[in-house]
C-alpha cells in the first residue's frame, strides 16, 4: 500500500491545495484566497447557520470568518492541525461565541430543542454531493453512539452550549458530560477515520 | 501547572467543541502548552469536530464572497509570527474579539523554527498512517465523481445514494488496501481501492485526455485468458475517472481502453494497464 496523499487523487482542493493556497493568500495573493473561500464557504456557512440557526447571522458569522482567516492566513500553523480544521474551529468559535452573548434570548432555545443533525436541508448543487457523502457518514458515526454521549455532542457542537449548560439540559452531572463528550468525540474519531 | 492539571487534562475534548466558558478556556490553553498528548489529541478532536461541520455544508448565500472580497480588500494581513519563545499561539496581538481566536493552539516545538516557514510546511510532512484517513478522502472524491455524473446523466438521488453506499462499503471494510499506480502507456495515475479478497475494486484515474464526443473509457478485467469488459469509466468533468469493478475473480490487471460511449464487447485495440 502505498502513501500517495488522496488529495493527489480528489481531482480537487485537497489538503496540500489548501495548503498552497492559504500560503499565497497569506502573501496578499486574493485569487489564491477565493480559492479558499470557494473550498470552505459551505461547510463555514453551513456551520454558523447549523449552530445560530439563523440565516442572515450566519451570513454575517461567515463574512467574519474569511476576514479573519485572511487577516491570520500567515499565522496558520499546519503543524497543529489541517486548513479545513483550522478555519471550521474559526467559525464554530464564532457561531457559539455569538449564540451565548445572546442567550438569553428565550426563542431560540426553544429552537435548538427541535435541531436535530438530519435536518438540514439539503441542498442539491452539484459540489455539495461530497457533503452529501460526509453528512451521511457523520449521521452514521453519530447513530453509533450512546444516547447520553450524541446528546452531549449534540448540545455542544450544534447548538452550542457549554458543558454546564449540556449537564443541566440533560439533567447529569457535569462530570457525566465531560466524560460522555470526551468518550464520545474518541468515538466519533475513531468511527470517521481522523488521521490528523 | 494548575492545581487541577489532572483535570484540565480531561477537558480537550470540551474545549475542542467550544464547550467551555472563558476562564476554562483559558485554563486549558495554558495546559496545552505544557502537555504534548493534549495537543495531540486537541488536533485529532479539532479533525473530528471539522468534520461535523462539513457534514453541516449548504451552499452560502450568493454575493457572500463579493462582501469577503471587499471587506479582505481593506483589512491588513497579519505578518507571519515572530519565533519568540513562549509567546501565544492564538490569543496575542489581537484587538479584542474574543471570537477572534480559532487559532488558539500552541505552536508545536518544531513548528517555530522561523517566521515564514512556518507558513508553508507541506501537508505531506505529516505521516499518513494508516488507510482510514485516505478513505475518508477518496469517498469524498468519488462522490465528487458521482455528483458530476449524477448531474450530466440526470440520474436520480436513489441510483446515487445505492452506488455511494456500495462504496462505502467498500471504504469502511476493514481490510481495504489502497494502491496508487501508474497507467501504462500514458501520463496517467491510478488509485485503487481493493476489498481484503481483492474481489471489489474501486478505481480512479488521473491524467488521461477527455474522452471526445460519442467516445468514452471502457475498463478490462485483464488476466491469463484474455480481457473481459468491466464497465465505463465515469467521468467527472474535472478529467478524473471513476469505476467500480467486481468479480476479479483472479484478474491480476484492469485495463483501460478509448471506445464508443456505449462500449464494446471487446477492447478494439491493446488496453493501457494498471497492475492490481
Amino acid at each position: 500500500m502505498d502513501e500517495a496523499l488522496p488529495s493527489r487523487a480528489s481531482g480537487r482542493t485537497g489538503a496540500d491545495g489548501l495548503g498552497e493556497l492559504l500560503a499565497r493568500a497569506s502573501l496578499g495573493d486574493m485569487e489564491a484566497f477565493e480559492g479558499v473561500y470557494r473550498e470552505l464557504a459551505g461547510p463555514v456557512f453551513g456551520t454558523a447557520a447549523r449552530v445560530l440557526l439563523d440565516h442572515a447571522q450566519a451570513e454575517e458569522v461567515a463574512q467574519e470568518v474569511f476576514v479573519e482567516v485572511w487577516r491570520q492566513a500567515a499565522r496558520y500553523d499546519a503543524a497543529a492541525g489541517g486548513v479545513r480544521s483550522w478555519v471550521l474551529t474559526i467559525a464554530h468559535r464564532r457561531a457559539v461565541d455569538r449564540v451565548r452573548s445572546e442567550q438569553a434570548s428565550a426563542d431560540r432555545t426553544s429552537r435548538v430543542g427541535r435541531a436535530e443533525p438530519q435536518q438540514t436541508p439539503a441542498d442539491e448543487v452539484p459540489e455539495a454531493v461530497e457533503h452529501r457523502l460526509e453528512r451521511e457518514r457523520v449521521r452514521r458515526c453519530l447513530g453509533r453512539l450512546t444516547g447520553l454521549q450524541r446528546e452531549a455532542v449534540r448540545l455542544t457542537y450544534y447548538a452550542g452550549y457549554t458543558q454546564r449548560q449540556a449537564a443541566a439540559a440533560l439533567k447529569v452531572p457535569l462530570t457525566t458530560v465531560k466524560g460522555r463528550l470526551r468518550d464520545g468525540l474518541i468515538r466519533l474519531r475513531d468511527c470517521l477515520g481522523v488521521e490528523a | 501547572m494548575s492545581p487541577r492539571g489532572y483535570d484540565v487534562h480531561g477537558l480537550t475534548a470540551a474545549y475542542a467543541l467550544d464547550a467551555l466558558e472563558g476562564d476554562e478556556r483559558a485554563e486549558v490553553e495554558a495546559h496545552l502548552e505544557e502537555c504534548e498528548d493534549c495537543r495531540r489529541d486537541l488536533r485529532d478532536f479539532r479533525e473530528t469536530a471539522a468534520r461535523l461541520g462539513t457534514a453541516e455544508a449548504v451552499g452560502p448565500p450568493e454575493g457572500l464572497w463579493g462582501k469577503v472580497k471587499a471587506e479582505a480588500a481593506r483589512t491588513r494581513q497579519l505578518p507571519p509570527k515572530a519565533a519568540e519563545a513562549g509567546s501565544e499561539a492564538g490569543t496575542g496581538a489581537r484587538s479584542g474579539g474574543s471570537a477572534s481566536d480559532g487559532d488558539g493552539r500552541p505552536s508545536d516545538g518544531d513548528g517555530d523554527g522561523g517566521g515564514p516557514g512556518a507558513t508553508v510546511i507541506p501537508f505531506r510532512s505529516r505521516v499518513v498512517r494508516g488507510l482510514p484517513w485516505a478513505v475518508a478522502a477518496a469517498a469524498v472524491a468519488v462522490a465528487v465523481a458521482l455528483g458530476a455524473v449524477t448531474v450530466d446523466q440526470a440520474r436520480r438521488m436513489d441510483d446515487l445514494q445505492a452506488h455511494t453506499a456500495e462504496v462505502e462499503a467498500l471504504l469502511a471494510a476493514p481490510g481495504t488496501e489502497r494502491m496508487d499506480r501508474p497507467v501504462s502507456e500514458s501520463e496517467a495515475n491510478a488509485t485503487v481501492f481493493a476489498s481484503g479478497d481483492h474481489d471489489t475494486m474501486m478505481i480512479m484515474v488521473k491524467g488521461l485526455p477527455p474522452a471526445p464526443e460519442g467516445k468514452a473509457y471502457q475498463l478490462w478485467y485483464v488476466d491469463g485468458d484474455g480481457m473481459r469488459s468491466a464497465g465505463m469509466l465515469e467521468e467527472d468533468g474535472q478529467g478524473m475517472l471513476t469505476g467500480m469493478v467486481k468479480g476479479m475473480s483472479g484478474a491480476t490487471q484492469l485495463g483501460i481502453t478509448m471506445e464508443p460511449d456505449t462500449g464494446m464487447p471487446e477492447p478494439s485495440k491493446e488496453p493501457m494497464k494498471v497492475d492490481v
